[in-house]
């Protein structure tokens, strides 16, 4: 039997939402294929993770416990991922187009001179063909990508176009372990350290966004965000820009590398919405743009907009509500 | 210290977009070209990481049509020292496998490097495949989405982003690396009137993909059926006359109208 191969990506000691993701896109193909839906998951001290895994309908997981592979690096991991690939001999394999996801797989990709399909939106079998979406142009055109079911394919699957694989604790799967594979020569990149932020607050639960970004212009003038957020039930959420410039910490960033919100009311403040920014929040129900450009991109996704300057938009707003 | 960094002509933002015209190469007005925006934070961090050190020179490649002359000028006008094009007529190259290829061959051919530097991803692509690729290719350490460099003898100290925060990584010289628009880069240099008079007197030697053994470079994937997704239902309500008290009113009541209650979570 045929074998698909999910890279099982974790974070903060939980797997990852695109990887739930990856599982229901993959699990069309399984059928299609009779293949079987296999993981692998690489960390240190993973067992009950490994365990979790089984729990979203993977029937086997190779799970890849070592002290070395505590911090991650890429290149450990793109060695070991090698190594068990050919063993396995899979006809797919995925990962989540994360950050992680995104760096890992065109190595692998490239080190078997192999079929890479990038940041797909849809995916599905043709005959011996495969065929996926690919956004162009920030997803202002859309390309088909066609390749064949012959070789090897990697995919990285883009957030956002399936609902993740729920939960099944009635399903079991197998735990197969597998060493990790490092030469000498992989020495080259090494961990360091990681700075993630303290989760304070789960944003995605909010109804109400108040989110602002470098349009906010200082630390001290981001306070009317917090400020209206409070006042009106809603909690704050922020571009990149505004979290990498130390105003608001990291556990409200909303985008790419952030959190996926989708709110009843989005409130988007002196944001100019770049897609990293857009692909995290644009399925919210009603968006609000405040911002002094008539032609930012925030606009193409937002339903309303006033254009002036946030600081004294907010207020008056806040005081209406 | 020698970088390379690695530039792209696209379509232009502001240029109407055509299914049927989504290379440089299909048009032919210079005006719907430009640099890739991302490849600015990578030329930045190149310049910035040189004049840290003290030494050191920047070459811009770019794999392109004569329609991207026009980018690796304005490599040159922020402050490259050179630049390279190798020949893509008629945009014939244009899949990220086979751009990869190319890319590491014309790399070898240069030779002397201590860093390949790349932007996080294309606009009109976006396939943020070159750096991981081109490292493979070329056996090099990597690291993606670069927010901060360190340069401390033959090792780099670089802070990436993750989601949620960031990672420090240490690599090897020679290394590749792809600059996110975030962080210590996120605002490139613009170009000045002398830097805009040296690059239009610095010659840009051309070479073609023949002179680069890359060997073979087909792809496994190929791209067809570029479509526009479907049009917005409906279109943004924009308020923007009055002072902010009076398009507030009128945003209100235009919710209101709608059944929206932005009040109900209070």
């Amino acid at each position: 039997m045929s074998k698909i191969l999910i890279i099982v990506e974790t974070a903060k000691g939980n797997i990852v939402g695109i990887t739930k993701e990856c599982i229901s896109t993959a699990r069309q193909l399984a059928v299609d294929l009779s293949a079987e839906l296999e993981g692998v998951l690489l960390g240190h001290e993973v067992a009950d993770l490994a365990v979790e895994a089984t729990k979203y309908g993977l029937k086997k997981i190779y799970k890849i416990d070592d002290p070395q592979l505590a911090g991650v690096n890429i290149l450990y991991h793109t060695r070991t991922l090698e190594a068990l690939i050919k063993e396995l001999d899979p006809k797919i394999v995925i990962a989540g187009a994360s950050l992680y996801g995104q760096e890992l797989m065109p190595r692998l990709a490239a080190r078997f001179n192999s079929a890479m399909f990038p940041s797909v939106k849809k995916l599905k079998i043709d005959g011996d063909e495969l065929e996926a979406t690919h956004a162009l142009f920030e997803e202002k055109l859309f390309a088909e990508m066609e390749g064949g079911l012959a070789n090897l394919n990697f995919i990285t699957v883009a957030s956002g176009n399936t609902a993740e694989a729920e939960r099944d604790d009635s399903l079991t799967g197998e735990i197969a372990e597998f060493s990790p594979v490092i030469e000498d020569s992989d020495r080259r990149e090494v961990f360091v350290e990681e700075k993630i932020a303290k989760v304070s607050v789960d944003i995605t639960k909010a109804k109400l966004l108040v989110s602002g970004g470098r349009g906010v212009g200082s630390k001290e003038k981001f306070a009317i965000i917090f400020e209206s957020a409070k006042q009106m039930g809603g909690e704050v959420g922020a571009s990149r820009a505004a979290v990498d410039a130390g105003w608001v910490p990291y556990d409200h960033e909303i985008g790419q590398t952030g959190k996926s919100v989708t709110p009843d009311f989005y409130i988007a403040c002196g944001i100019s919405g770049a897609i990293q920014h857009l692909v995290g929040m644009r399925n919210s129900k009603t968006i609000i743009a405040i911002n002094t450009d008539e032609e930012a991109p925030i606009l193409e996704v937002a339903h309303y907009a006033i254009i002036g300057d946030l600081h004294e938009v907010l207020p008056e707003l806040t005081k209406r509500i | 210290m020698n970088i390379l960094v690695f530039v792209k002509a696209t379509i232009d933002r502001n240029a109407p977009l055509d299914p049927d015209e989504i290379f440089p190469g299909d048009r032919d007005d210079k005006a719907d070209i430009m640099t890739n925006n991302y490849d600015k934070h990578a030329i930045e961090a190149a310049l910035r990481i040189v004049e840290e050190k003290g030494e050191g020179k920047v070459t811009a490649v770019c794999l392109g049509s004569d329609m991207a002359d026009k980018v690796v000028k304005e490599a040159i006008a922020m402050g490259c020292h050179g630049a390279i094009r190798i020949e893509n007529s008629e945009t014939e190259i244009t899949n990220f496998f086979s751009v990869a290829k190319i890319l590491a061959a014309a790399a070898k051919k240069i030779g002397e490097y201590d860093l390949l530097l790349f932007g996080m991803q294309s606009y009109d692509f976006g396939t943020a495949t070159m750096a991981p690729m081109v490292s493979e290719f070329l056996n090099l350490p990597v690291a993606c989405w670069v927010e901060k460099v360190l340069v401390e003898g033959n090792k780099l100290r670089v802070e990436k982003v993750i989601e949620g925060g960031t990672r420090s990584m240490e690599l090897q010289l020679p290394a590749v690396l792809s600059i996110a628009s975030t962080g210590d880069y996120e605002e490139p240099r613009y170009t000045s009137v002398r830097r805009i008079m040296t690059a239009s007197k610095t010659e840009v030697p051309v070479w073609e993909i023949d002179e680069l053994n890359v060997g073979n470079y087909e792809p496994n994937v190929k791209f067809d059926d570029i479509e526009k997704p479907p049009a917005r239902a409906e279109k943004c309500a924009i308020f923007s006359d009055g002072d902010p008290a009076e398009m507030v009113s009128e945003l209100v009541s235009t919710l209101k109208d709608k059944g929206l209650n932005l009040g109900a979570f209070k």
